[in-house]
């Protein structure tokens, strides 16, 4: 912890606040601080953040004790957005993605997870339970990607933790697009800010099917190009010729700039999951392991993994001198993947922050490795954890 | 529990102690956080944060001066609300608040440093009293001008004007005494 500041050093026993006159901010409670401390103080999840098991699966999209990659969830962004989605390159550690969903009608089935840092996205589908189709395509309602159509989405986003409601206007939050007339594709994008330890819920009220009315501007070089500024262009020239639920829009099938009636479809759903951020504290070694460091002995007692970190417990087998090292602390994962720490936050317990100087003898838990973003999810599932490497000595970890 | 027996009792890491503390001083690390975060961090955010705070306490239990653990507290507060902001890249590495020093210090500055302790509390007390309550409003609470403006009667520009005026006494008094600034 640095500062510049001069006054972030300054510890006064000031009475300009009485404690008993500040309350609380709104949303935040006494009692799951005092929680997350204990937590921390015994390496263990206490009963009352347990989560709760969530039931009624509507259908048999149950995705158990896998990390999900890129390449696994291709396949249902890609019907959504061919091959225009960039996706980060590193998985989250999550696992059990159940879906709960609250419909008359309607099933939701989660199709995949992937996400990075900063984003978690999710694919699901939803399809009517009797097998109607959204749309009739006999009454000339077409089931059409149109582009922009997607951001008039109305979308909502709710956090049951703290009864929040967010919403979505945005495709960049939430996108949908019709597969096939009898099923919807949907891309949901929430920012890690907004979930873990948290229900989350979707809930949907608008989505847009289409009749094609005519067409106001093909061209005749089969290979022009449509700028946004030309569809622009011909939307200001007839807006003023367009029913009330006419729009204009360049139809891909056409290859024109055409003129549809625009039908909503109401549907009525709520939608709601939660990611295992995997925050329960899980041991890697199931009995202490004695190292030795540049001469220094150690006994590694514990080595747990939960809680958006890897932490590590030792004891000396003698006392301390102490040295600069740890500083090439890396995780291997069952795949072959090394997590290097430098990468997170943390990493080095013999920082002089965490209470150790140059002649104690010190003991308790040590952080080896934590997220600095989106650190709700610790680094690593604790059974895909192979090997702990901690000053040129490897450890090996069981996992579960 | 009085405080003084619960720094006793904290540096012989008595769990009830900590309770004690937390049960006393939580909304007043939660109402620094949410300050200084303005916004930026979520509810659950700011549970995390204090928990920190709480944590860092315990295990520097053994430094708390007497009579000194609610100071201590904002501190560790400040400074671990910072570090979360700057985690998340919600705040930039430096603080234009406050006066800056000439070097990075770390937390066990505050903790190790008696002498800064005493420079900085006297640097303070060389301000009018209410100077210096609308100094430690400001740079140690963390209120903002308009809430000290409403809590201390006076137009924000008038709070606004006062500090200006007093930052470079403080800092004269600090370089004086040989502080990097």
């Amino acid at each position: 912890m640095k500062t510049d500041n001069i006054f972030d050093l300054l510890v006064i026993d000031d009475e300009t606040f009485s404690t008993e006159e500040i309350t609380m901010p709104e949303g935040v409670s006494a009692g799951n601080i005092k929680s997350l401390v204990f937590d921390r103080l015994s390496g263990k999840t206490s009963s009352k953040r347990r989560r709760k098991p969530y039931i009624i699966m509507i259908a048999a999209a149950i995705l158990a004790g896998t990390i999900f990659t890129t390449a696994a969830a291709t396949g249902a962004f890609n019907n959504i957005f061919g091959n225009n989605v960039v996706m980060q390159s590193e998985s989250i550690p999550v696992i059990t993605v159940l879906f709960d969903v609250e419909s008359d009608e309607l099933n939701i089935v989660c199709d995949g997870l992937t996400g990075d840092e900063d984003n978690v996205f999710v694919a699901y589908t939803i399809t009517k339970k009797d097998g109607s189709p959204f749309v009739n395509s006999a009454d000339g309602l077409s089931v059409r990607n149109l582009g922009d159509d997607l951001t008039h989405q109305k979308i909502k986003i709710s956090t049951s933790k703290d009864s929040k409601t967010y919403s979505v206007c945005r495709s960049g939050n939430i996108t949908y697009a019709f597969t096939d007339e009898r099923t919807i594709s949907a891309f949901a994008y929430i920012q890690q800010s907004n979930i873990c330890k948290r229900k989350i819920t979707l809930s949907e009220q608008e989505v847009f099917a289409y009749r094609f009315v005519r067409e106001i501007y093909k061209p005749e070089e089969p290979n022009e190009n449509f700028s946004d500024e030309l569809i622009q262009k011909y939307t200001d020239e007839y807006k003023t010729q367009l029913k009330e639920n006419e729009v204009i829009r360049f139809d891909p099938e056409h290859r024109a700039v055409c003129i549809f009636e625009r039908y909503e479809i109401p549907l009525d759903y709520e939608a709601s999951f939660v990611i295992d951020d995997l925050s329960e504290r899980k041991p890697l070694i199931s009995e202490p392991t004695a190292i030795v460091i540049d001469g220094q002995e150690y006994n590694i007692t514990e080595i747990t993994c939960g809680g958006c970190s890897i932490s590590l417990s030792a004891e000396l087998g003698s006392e301390l001198t102490f040295k600069p090292l740890l500083n090439d602390i890396a995780i291997e994962l069952n795949n072959g993947t090394i997590l290097n720490a430098e990468l997170y936050s943390g990493g080095n317990p013999y920082n002089s922050s965490n209470g150790c100087n140059d002649t104690a003898v010190f003991s308790g838990k040590y952080i080896l490795c934590e997220r600095s973003n989106g650190f709700r999810f610790t680094p690593a599932d604790p059974k895909d954890i192979r090997s702990i490497t901690i000053g040129g000595q490897t450890i090996a970890c069981g996992g579960e | 529990m009085n405080e003084e027996e619960i720094i006793r009792r904290l540096r012989k890491h008595d769990n009830k102690a900590l309770e004690a503390v937390m049960d006393k001083y939580t909304p007043l690390t939660a109402h620094i956080v949410s300050h200084i975060a303005n916004g930026l961090l979520t509810p659950q955010d700011i549970e995390e944060c204090c928990a920190d705070v709480f944590y860092t306490l315990w295990m520097n239990a053994d430094k708390i001066a007497d009579g000194c653990l609610k100071g201590y507290l904002c501190a560790i507060t400040k400074s671990k609300a910072k570090d979360r902001l700057r985690g998340l890249k919600l705040m930039d590495s430096e603080d234009i608040e406050g006066i800056p020093l000439a070097d990075d210090h770390s937390l066990n500055d505050m903790f190790d440093n008696q002498q800064l302790q005493i420079d900085l509390s006297l640097a303070l007390e060389q301000l009018k009293k209410q100077d210096k309550e609308i100094i430690i409003r400001h740079f140690y609470y963390y209120q903002s001008l308009s809430e000290i403006a409403e809590a201390m009667s006076m137009h924000p520009e008038a709070v606004k004007s006062r500090i200006r005026r007093a930052k470079p006494k403080l800092k004269a008094f600090l370089q004086e005494r040989g502080y990097s600034l």
